[in-house]
């Protein structure tokens, strides 16, 4: 009873802090999706044309084809990592409105999850616009519905990197060193994926490395869903399971240092 | 010109000694990570893009992969060194700190601080290309040191030049937010259009066109050629001096543009 | 009949701060011990680092206190239930107005934080601009606001819930004088309404004129407390004579205080002590007010 009750407060209290930042995307929209996508398109254009003049194919396909979902499911990584390093150290402790907002009934794991929903939220038109420009103007998406089927998967992810990017934020105390998270975590893993290369011809310590980034296992879902490659049962649930764990336990990891520390 | 208004030249320059080592104190406590920043993010590019398409892409204009990159990281990294420090950077110091101003209220101009702040990028992009230099010596790509002393001079020229169209957007932005448009259409596009990561002629020609308006494809260019000994005297003052007209019209943008903002 | 139940009861409430990555603690509350009473508009008076907002956030749950007990409707402020949160609100010293929002989105969410549907909210929202005369600036950015806008639009964000008890950290700090009286005249409204205040503030002649019971902390620790009349009296003598440099050799010998420029006498009768002093001293005689209480309690040091 006490945790229908829980539950029942959970999500009555997300939803003011969503309408909230609903009232925000409602001014700077256009502006937002300019800037989530307009680094990724030029990535696609310039690798997919750039490298995709040398390199012809990449694991039985078009270069350009071997490319999208790995673009696509990038963007979540970055998108994320921004708004929840930057943008919550801004809403937390710039613009104080955690403390404005924990002065109210919400408390803080509601807040932390309303702001990964709403990031989250925001990746997709995002990811969407890439798809129909890959897929009707550039028709490198061979599978429609494997690209219907890749937007939960792509959302399950996001929500990941932004857990894990949260984890990140408890521990920093200056904003200037959010830039190591960006250069130690979100980049590399965006060059050590598989989105630009096929990983099984890479060399062994390259393989096992890039097999401990939570991207490869987005791109090794995703890929197989929009080029219509062959997915077994095994790898959906591995790759499923990795993700879920991350979003739970990074979640839950960010929700008990952030309490520690902004009650200090 | 207030500037001009000093007769004796060492008397002129003075403010500008003073804004240098103004940077300098303030670089005492970021320096570590501003190297780490700096020899991290394009040793990354450099090795993930570098790991996978070597494999792929045996030569490039006759030099492997690696080789062919090094010279672009060098440039890159120059570039977010100078590029960010002249737009977020600048932004901070003029519009937040508002440490511009309080310079102002003394005989210093803009003029001073703008160059006192270049030489100091001028300086610090020498110390961050030798370490970039030795870091990917030892990772394995076969450049001329003789050639990395000769190309100093368009290290600095390119580091300076970059910092004035920083300036062009800080004098431009009406909010930090605003910096995400130089990340989405300068920093993306010269990365990726400049020949940095990619040989320029996979493109189709016009965009090789296009790219001759963007600093870095002459500084890439530059360091390229003497980095690989490709280059003659005449190609290399050749693109200085393309350099040296982008850096006059965005310093006299940028004066102009933050006259205007600190003065109304 | 038992005495009813205290809005607020602190019992040897301490709060120590410790720096991260080592560095001297600091211990901003010692063991302090008050009652706030229901419906009453309690003083809590301090030099800057007395211990006032940490005990103010200490109230909201924003901050874990160290030690003691602090009890709000007779239930741990720590623990509060949903329903009793949404009986508080809070002035934060600092403003923390959300910028991405409009003055009027602003209220709208943080009522709505509180649980009030936006049916509810579509007319308190005009009502509490109107109130805080901000109508006209409705659908402004918050930092198109001035200084006491922005504070008028976190006063009135704190009435957006009807709470019953307000806690209010320096309202007027920093305003102008007429923003400052149409301040005092809703708390004073509220007050009337039966609610539950406890207010910070520097100035006394605020603490004076709104207060019914007054706590002086300095350093952690309650140095008094009692009603503004009882204060002065128990502190200070009813009347100060501010005497300019050089003092009159032969004046009767009563509780002084040299300030530099000139001394300041205590005395409970005026008029005998104004016979005392030479025809051409020069002197200002007022009554004695809560400044003077402050001042003797807390020293004349500087903070900070
Ligand atoms: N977050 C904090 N970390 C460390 N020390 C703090 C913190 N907040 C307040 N302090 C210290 O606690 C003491 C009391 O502060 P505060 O409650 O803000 O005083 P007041 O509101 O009475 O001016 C001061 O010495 C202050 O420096
Ligand atoms: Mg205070």
């Amino acid at each position: 009873m006490t945790s229908v009750i829980y539950l029942r407060d959970f999500f009555a209290n997300i939803r003011p802090i969503l309408l909230r930042f609903g009232y925000e995307y409602r001014t700077v929209w256009k502006a937002q999706i300019v800037r989530d996508l307009i680094d990724r398109l030029l990535y696609l254009f310039a690798f997919g044309f750039g490298m995709g003049a040398l390199v012809t194919s990449m694991d039985g396909m078009p270069y350009l084809t071997f490319l999208v979902p790995g673009i696509a499911a990038s963007t979540g990584v970055f998108v994320m990592t921004m708004a929840m390093t930057y943008g919550v150290w801004e809403r937390s402790t710039s613009y104080k409105l955690y403390p404005a907002w924990l002065a109210t009934p919400v408390r803080l794991p509601q807040i932390l999850m309303a702001e990964l929903l709403y990031a989250t939220l925001r990746t997709l038109p995002s990811i969407l616009i890439l798809f129909l420009l890959a897929g009707f103007v550039l028709g490198a998406i061979p599978s429609f519905w494997g690209a219907v089927l890749a937007l939960p998967v792509l959302m399950l992810a996001n929500l990941a990197f932004g857990a894990i990017a949260m984890c990140f934020t408890v521990h920093i105390y200056r904003p200037l060193h959010f830039a190591y998270v960006n250069t130690l975590w979100a980049t590399p893993m965006f060059l050590f994926s598989g989105v630009f290369f096929d990983l099984s011809q890479a060399p062994a310590p390259l393989y096992w490395f890039s097999q401990a980034l939570p991207l490869t296992h987005v791109i090794s879902l995703v890929r197989p869903l929009l080029t219509g490659q062959e997915l077994t049962a095994l790898q959906v649930v591995t790759d499923l399971g990795v993700l879920l764990t991350l979003f739970i336990g990074g979640y839950a990891y960010a929700c008990w240092r952030f309490q520690k520390r902004l009650l200090d | 010109m207030p500037v001009l208004s000093h007769s004796a030249v060492p008397l002129m320059l003075r403010p500008a000694l003073v804004v240098f080592f103004r940077q300098l104190l303030c670089w005492r406590t970021m320096w570590r990570q501003y190297l780490i920043l700096r020899l991290v993010e394009p040793a990354i590019f450099f090795y993930g893009l570098g790991a996978g398409f070597a494999m792929l892409i045996p030569q490039i204009g006759g030099f492997d992969y690696k080789t062919f990159l090094l010279p672009g990281s060098i440039a890159m990294s120059l570039m977010f060194g100078s590029l960010i420090d002249g737009s977020y950077g600048a932004y901070v110091r003029i519009f937040m700190q508002r440490t511009w101003p309080s310079f102002l209220a003394t005989p210093t101009r803009i003029a001073h601080i703008m160059a006192g702040e270049m030489a100091f990028i001028g300086m610090r992009s020498v110390l961050s290309a030798t370490m970039l230099l030795l870091a990917g010596m030892m990772l394995g790509a076969k450049v001329s040191v003789l050639g990395f002393i000769l190309a100093l001079p368009v290290i600095v020229l390119l580091a300076i030049t970059l910092m004035a169209v920083g300036y062009v957007a800080t004098g431009l932005a009406r909010s930090i937010d605003d910096f995400d448009f130089v990340w989405a259409f300068v920093l993306t596009p010269m990365m990726v259009f400049s020949g940095a990561l990619v040989d320029l002629r996979v493109y189709p020609e016009p965009i090789q066109w296009l790219a001759q308006f963007l600093p870095l494809t002459h500084g890439v260019a530059a360091i390229r050629g003497l980095l690989l000994g490709t280059i003659g005297p005449l190609g290399v003052f050749g693109h200085m001096a393309a350099l040296l007209a982008i850096l006059a019209v965005c310093a006299t943008l940028a004066h102009h543009l933050l006259k205007q903002r600190l003065t109304d | 009949m038992t005495t009813p139940q205290p809005a607020i009861q602190a019992k040897g409430l301490t709060k120590t701060y410790k720096p991260r990555g080592g560095g001297p603690v600091v211990e901003a509350v010692k063991g302090i011990d008050f009652v706030v009473k229901k419906g009453t508009c309690t003083g809590l008076l301090g030099p800057n680092g007395a211990g006032k907002s940490t005990t103010m956030k200490m109230l909201m749950g924003l901050t874990q206190r160290s030690g003691g007990t602090l009890d709000i409707f007779g239930h741990d402020a720590a623990g509060l239930s949903r329903e009793e949160r949404t009986r508080i609100a809070l002035v934060p010293q600092d403003d923390n107005l959300d910028p991405d929002l409009t003055v009027s989105e602003n209220l709208m969410v943080y009522g709505m934080l509180f649980g009030i549907s936006r049916a509810v909210l579509k007319d308190r929202v005009p009502q509490i601009l109107q109130y805080m005369q901000l109508t006209e600036k409705a659908d402004a950015r918050v930092n198109q606001l001035s200084g006491g806008m922005k504070r008028r639009l976190t006063i009135g964000r704190a009435l957006v819930n009807d709470p019953d008890l307000l806690f209010l950290d320096e309202p007027t700090t920093g305003l102008d004088p007429q923003a400052r009286v149409m301040i005092w005249q809703r708390i004073l409204e509220l007050k009337k309404q039966g609610k539950t205040l406890l207010l910070t503030t520097h100035y006394m002649d605020e603490a004076q004129r709104l207060c019914d019971h007054i706590i002086m902390i300095d350093h952690g620790k309650v140095l008094d407390e009692g009603s503004p009349a009882q204060l002065i009296d128990k502190h200070v003598k009813k009347h100060v004579f501010d005497v300019t440099k050089p003092i009159p050799l032969d004046l009767p010998p009563v509780d002084s205080e040299d300030v530099g420029d000139s001394v300041l006498f205590y005395v409970e009768d005026g008029a005998t002590f104004r016979k005392k002093l030479p025809e051409d001293a020069t002197y200002l005689h007022r009554p004695a007010n809560m400044e003077d209480v402050f001042l003797r309690l807390t020293g004349r040091k500087l903070r900070d």
